[in-house]
Order: structure tokens, then C-alpha cells, then sequence
């Protein structure tokens, strides 16, 4: 079996979570750095951070990295404004290479993850509701860190199982170092008005694909909630619309997949995987202080999933 | 009366604004159940869905719109992506008549590149809200479940801000609360000025002067009117708070989000000190607007 659905070959270091991906000759995809058009002529959709015409997708980010994506096989790239290679790094392995994936019939989602063993389980959210955090923690309680931001997807391959695939390093804020149990790396960008951090969890997966089996939707008690205290989870389980929607939502660089796949074959992707995969969503606490009560209700969940033995009701934190 | 530009072209935005705790929420609320103009009121969770409305500091809504995370970004260049965030939403809007409202608490400058950060050219107009400061900093500790010396230092601080990096939130620079109502009263575009206690006091003749502005169907319409302020009462609110909780609730806060909604808290709450220290800092502004400057607070009566 092929390791990876494609490689790359770059004129720049991948990070190490991306090597499996990289080749030095022979490659499916070429990056290079080149001439990026700030626009392009007659854009078929477009966006504030990127146009798409005729299988070529253009990408601005604001930090001045630009990428031109074509025909699913090279990307361009530019660095302007004093852009770093940090910077490029972080968009690449993110949206320019979401983009990528998307153009070669793959589904991109935006998910960090865990492993355990050829089962690996996504953890999906609004912004901000701790996805990267909670793997990191999870990684510390027996579930070996898979993926952050993004995981791939063999859409084509759906109907017989959802195989998926990482290609990126953790990534936390420094308030959540401590609470995800894991050490910083060293800062994301190449500027210090950023404040993310690269870091290290207690365990990684050491295989770069697996089998997508449970989808977690985390959202928190902040945005309120009647049927519980603050300190409560609840849990349950998704399906039919509701399924189809939450996932709809966690397609990285939405607009962007949306503009190269097209909304029918990406909601027909989008139904495959919600017949392959068992989806919960997860309410819990946004408060520092019950945060590892949350992760371990999280690893209970994940121990379920795989038994087949989920209990969809609210359930205490520890 | 000053009227907001027409709906016209890109020129679509209303800019529902205010500090924190300045009957914002509930102004949405009052607008949403006049839109609908349904039987039944607009339950407190579906205010976006129901007015067809954005929170400008929203990280969801600004990642749909950019096409790119806001949090692989700067604070600063988020910022400054914004003003095209909302212009693109603007021009990509399929509704022509009734402004798309956006709501924020962010005081009225420019971006870090040097733009306003309410571009004028899409916006029809703003409703500001104005409260007084000494109510504001009760409701505020309460929403932060903070102590009243915090909100008040908060009010006075030329550097207040809410969200940012690992908030669900984009930045919000408030400035202080002068700062701030100077900020929106100057703003280059039609800016209906209302007070939260003049709303209090005559909710429909007010909501009637707002929709007026924004240039709604049925502004005059007494009866359509009455209904949106019977579907907003305030208790009406807190039983659907308590219902079904509300997604706008304080990440800390133990008390709900409609919590007291009445005037004079201010005084009934902070310490004559904490009064005195608010008066320093906004008595001109709380003077312009009508607000007592009396140094009185809960320990003097």
C-alpha cells in the first residue's frame, strides 16, 4: 500500500511530521519557489484570501506568502514583505497543501487527531475550542498524537473506508502547553506577534496513514447550555442532517474546497464519510481548571467508540 | 431626523455598536422580532439566523469569509484583513432591501495597515449605544465575574481590549469608555446615537426612531412595533436564558447574560470610591450625554 497518496518534492525543508511525504526525484507534486500573479484573469470564484480559475488556485496570505496551485501536481510559491520561511511552512502544510489535496480528488479536514493503532480519531470545532490542546492531552493519556489542522482523506475510496492521512506537526498556544501535557518546540512564525508554538506531546504516531473511525465535534459550556451545571459534559451521538452538516463545517479552507471540488461532489464526499464514520459531539467545560476532566471523558469516549459501546448521556467530570 | 445612506450597491452594512454591556444584545433582539414580525418571538439563540446578522469579531465568520484561519495569523493582520472580509461579505450578499446588520464593541479607528476598520463604503450607518458607564462597569463585572474595581479599571484603561490570540474572538480595541462613545459619535457615516436608558424607558417609540433610520418597512407601524417589544421583554429573555441557556453567556460569569437590564445599578452597586474614580475619567463624556456626575455610590447612599 502506498504510504501516502502523493509526494512532494520542495525547494524547501518540510517539517518532520511531512517527510514520509517528501521525495527527491520522481515526485507527483513539484514546489517551487517562482513567479505568483497577484491575481488571476476572469477568477471562476473567488474569495478575500484566494481566487480559483481553470484548475489553478491562488492563494494571499497576509503575512505575504502567495501560492499558485496547478492542476493538482505544482505549486509556486512568492515571499513578500519579509514573509519568512516559518511562515511559509505554516501556510503550506495548511492551506496551500489543503488546496493541493482537494485538486487531486481528497478530502481535507480541518481535525487534529489520535491513533491507536490503525484506528485514528478526529477531533473537529468551531475555532478555538481546543482541538490541537485536547490531542496533545490525549497523547499523554495512551492515545498517540496522529495530526494537527489537517488530516487528508481518500474521498474516492470512502465507500470502502475512510483512509486518512497526516502531514503535520503539533501546534499550541503557550497557555496550553501545561494543560496538553506536551514541551514547546520553539515559536510557528518567524515573528514574535505570534504566539503559537511548535510542540512535542508525550507520544506520536509513528505511521502516516490509518482509518478514520470516530469524528468527536468538541464545543464548550460557555456558549450555555440548560441541561446541565458548567462543570458537566454531555455527549451525543450525530446522524442524519445534523451528521452531514457538522461535517460540512469541518472541511478545511471551506470556501476555497467548496471553489475547486464543487458543491455536489463535495457533498456526496461529505455523505460517504458520514455513513463510514461515527460521529459525537462533545459539550464540556471551556474552564481551565476541568480541562483534563474533559480530555479524560474524551478518552473514555474513544475507548467506547472503538468497543462499540458508546453511552450517549450527560455524564459528571470526574 | 438623520437618516442612514439607502441600501444600495455594496453599501449594504448597518454596524450595530456599543461598550460591553450597553443593551446591544437586546437591541438585536428588539430588531430580529421586528423583521420577523412573527406571532412568535425570536428565541434568544437564533438572533444571526433571524436578522440576517454577523458579530464582526467572530473567528467562524471570519474564516467562512477569508477562505484562511484566523488563527494561523497576527492579530494584527487579521485586523487588517477585516475591512475586505466585510466589504467581500457585502458585495457576495444575496439580500437587496434590508441592511445586513454587524455587531461589534469595538471602538470606531483604523486597522494597523491605516484603514478604517468600518469602511464606510459599504456601510448604510450605525446604531450606537450608548449606557451609563456606571451601569456598565456593574454589568461588565458580573459578565466577567470579576470584582467591580477591575470593571471600573477597565473602563478607565486607554488600552482595553477583549479577545485576541487563543480567544475564540478576534482583537477588539475598546479604548477607554470615552474613547470609546467619541470614537463612534465622530464616526465619517450616519450614526443614530441612542441611549440604553431612553431606550429603557420608551422601548417602542425608540425602536420606532431606529427603524426609522435604517430606513425599515414598517418603522411607523405601531402595532408591528409593540409586538417586537413584547417579544423582547426582559423577562421574557431571562426565561429563555434559563430555558435554553445562551450562547453569549461570559466564559466565567455565574450570573445569567440577561441579568438586571435596569438603569441606576451603578450607583446601587460601586463604593463612592469606585464612583469617583469613573467620574474622573468620563464626567465630560457622562455630562454630554445627560448622565448625573453626583459622587455618590453604594457606601454614601
Amino acid at each position: 500500500m502506498q504510504q501516502t497518496p502523493f509526494t512532494i518534492d520542495a525547494d524547501f525543508d518540510l517539517s518532520e511530521a511531512a517527510a514520509p511525504w517528501s521525495r527527491a526525484h520522481g515526485a507527483d507534486v513539484a514546489v517551487r519557489r517562482g513567479a505568483v500573479p497577484l491575481s488571476l484573469p476572469r477568477p471562476e470564484s473567488r474569495g478575500v484570501a484566494w481566487q480559483h480559475a481553470a484548475g489553478r488556485t491562488l492563494i494571499l496570505t497576509p503575512c505575504g506568502v502567495r501560492f499558485l496551485v496547478e492542476g493538482g501536481s505544482t505549486i509556486r510559491y512568492a515571499l513578500d514583505g519579509g514573509a519568512s520561511l516559518a511562515d511559509l511552512r505554516l501556510f503550506f502544510l495548511g492551506t496551500a497543501l489543503s488546496v493541493l489535496a482537494a485538486q487531486r480528488g481528497l478530502l481535507p479536514l480541518k481535525a487534529s487527531a489520535v491513533a491507536n493503532g490503525e484506528d485514528v480519531h478526529a477531533l473537529v470545532g468551531m475555532p478555538m475550542r481546543g482541538k490541537s490542546a485536547s490531542a496533545a492531552a490525549l497523547a499523554a493519556r495512551g492515545y498517540p498524537f496522529f495530526a494537527d489542522d489537517l488530516l487528508i482523506l481518500d474521498a474516492k475510496g470512502l465507500d470502502a473506508e475512510a483512509r486518512c492521512y497526516r502531514c503535520d506537526d503539533l501546534k499550541v498556544w503557550p497557555q496550553a502547553l501545561a494543560l496538553a501535557d506536551c514541551e514547546s518546540l520553539g515559536p510557528v512564525r518567524g515573528t514574535s506577534k505570534y504566539r503559537k508554538l511548535y510542540a512535542m506531546p508525550r507520544q506520536r504516531a509513528a505511521r502516516v496513514s490509518g482509518r478514520l473511525r470516530t469524528i468527536v465535534y468538541l464545543a464548550s459550556f460557555k456558549k450555555g447550555d440548560a441541561s446541565g451545571d458548567r462543570h458537566s459534559t454531555h455527549l451525543e451521538r450525530l446522524s442524519g442532517r445534523k451528521k452531514v452538516e457538522t461535517v460540512m463545517t469541518t472541511i478545511h479552507s471551506r470556501p476555497i474546497t467548496i471553489a475547486v471540488v464543487g458543491h455536489r461532489p463535495l457533498f456526496q464526499w461529505v455523505m460517504a464519510l458520514s455513513r463510514r464514520v461515527e460521529m459525537l459531539g462533545l459539550t464540556r467545560p471551556e474552564i481551565p481548571t476541568v480541562f483534563g476532566a474533559g480530555v479524560n471523558r474524551i478518552a473514555t469516549l474513544l475507548s467506547a467508540a472503538e468497543s462499540g459501546t458508546v453511552q450517549t448521556r450527560k455524564g459528571a467530570a470526574p | 431626523m438623520m437618516r442612514a445612506h439607502p441600501v444600495s450597491g455594496q453599501r449594504r452594512i448597518a454596524w450595530l455598536a456599543s461598550y460591553p454591556r450597553s443593551g446591544n444584545t437586546w437591541t438585536r433582539l428588539l430588531l430580529a422580532n421586528f423583521l420577523s414580525a412573527a406571532a412568535e418571538p425570536v428565541g434568544v439563540n437564533d438572533i444571526g439566523s433571524a436578522m440576517f446578522s454577523a458579530l464582526y469579531h467572530g473567528r467562524p465568520w471570519f474564516d467562512s469569509v477569508a477562505g484562511i484561519s484566523s488563527s494561523d495569523c497576527t492579530e494584527d493582520e487579521a485586523e487588517s484583513l477585516r475591512p475586505a472580509v466585510v466589504r467581500f461579505w457585502a458585495q457576495e450578499a444575496k439580500r437587496e432591501e434590508t441592511p445586513l446588520f454587524c455587531k461589534s464593541h469595538e471602538a470606531y479607528r483604523d486597522t494597523p495597515a491605516g484603514e478604517p476598520l468600518f469602511p464606510d463604503d459599504v456601510t448604510v450607518g450605525a446604531v450606537y449605544l450608548v449606557r451609563n458607564p456606571l451601569d456598565v462597569a456593574v454589568s461588565w463585572a458580573f459578565y466577567l465575574d470579576e470584582g467591580f474595581s477591575h470593571s471600573v479599571a477597565y473602563l478607565n484603561a486607554r488600552t482595553s481590549r477583549i479577545g485576541g490570540a487563543g480567544s475564540q474572538e478576534l482583537r477588539q480595541r475598546l479604548f477607554d469608555w470615552s474613547g470609546h462613545v467619541e470614537s463612534w459619535t465622530g464616526a465619517p457615516f450616519p450614526v443614530l446615537t441612542v441611549r440604553y436608558e431612553d431606550l429603557l424607558a420608551d422601548t417602542v417609540s425608540w425602536l420606532g426612531k431606529i427603524a426609522s433610520f435604517l430606513r425599515l418597512d414598517g418603522a411607523s407601524d405601531h402595532r408591528r412595533l409593540e409586538q417586537a417589544v413584547a417579544h423582547s421583554a426582559f423577562a421574557r429573555l431571562q426565561e429563555n436564558e434559563d430555558r435554553e441557556g445562551f450562547h453569549m453567556r461570559g466564559q466565567y460569569s455565574r450570573t445569567p447574560f440577561f441579568r438586571s437590564g435596569v438603569a441606576g445599578d451603578g450607583r446601587r452597586h460601586l463604593s463612592a470610591a469606585q464612583v469617583r474614580d469613573v467620574l474622573a475619567a468620563h464626567g465630560a463624556t457622562m455630562a454630554r450625554f445627560g448622565y448625573s456626575c453626583r459622587a455618590t455610590g453604594r457606601a454614601t447612599g
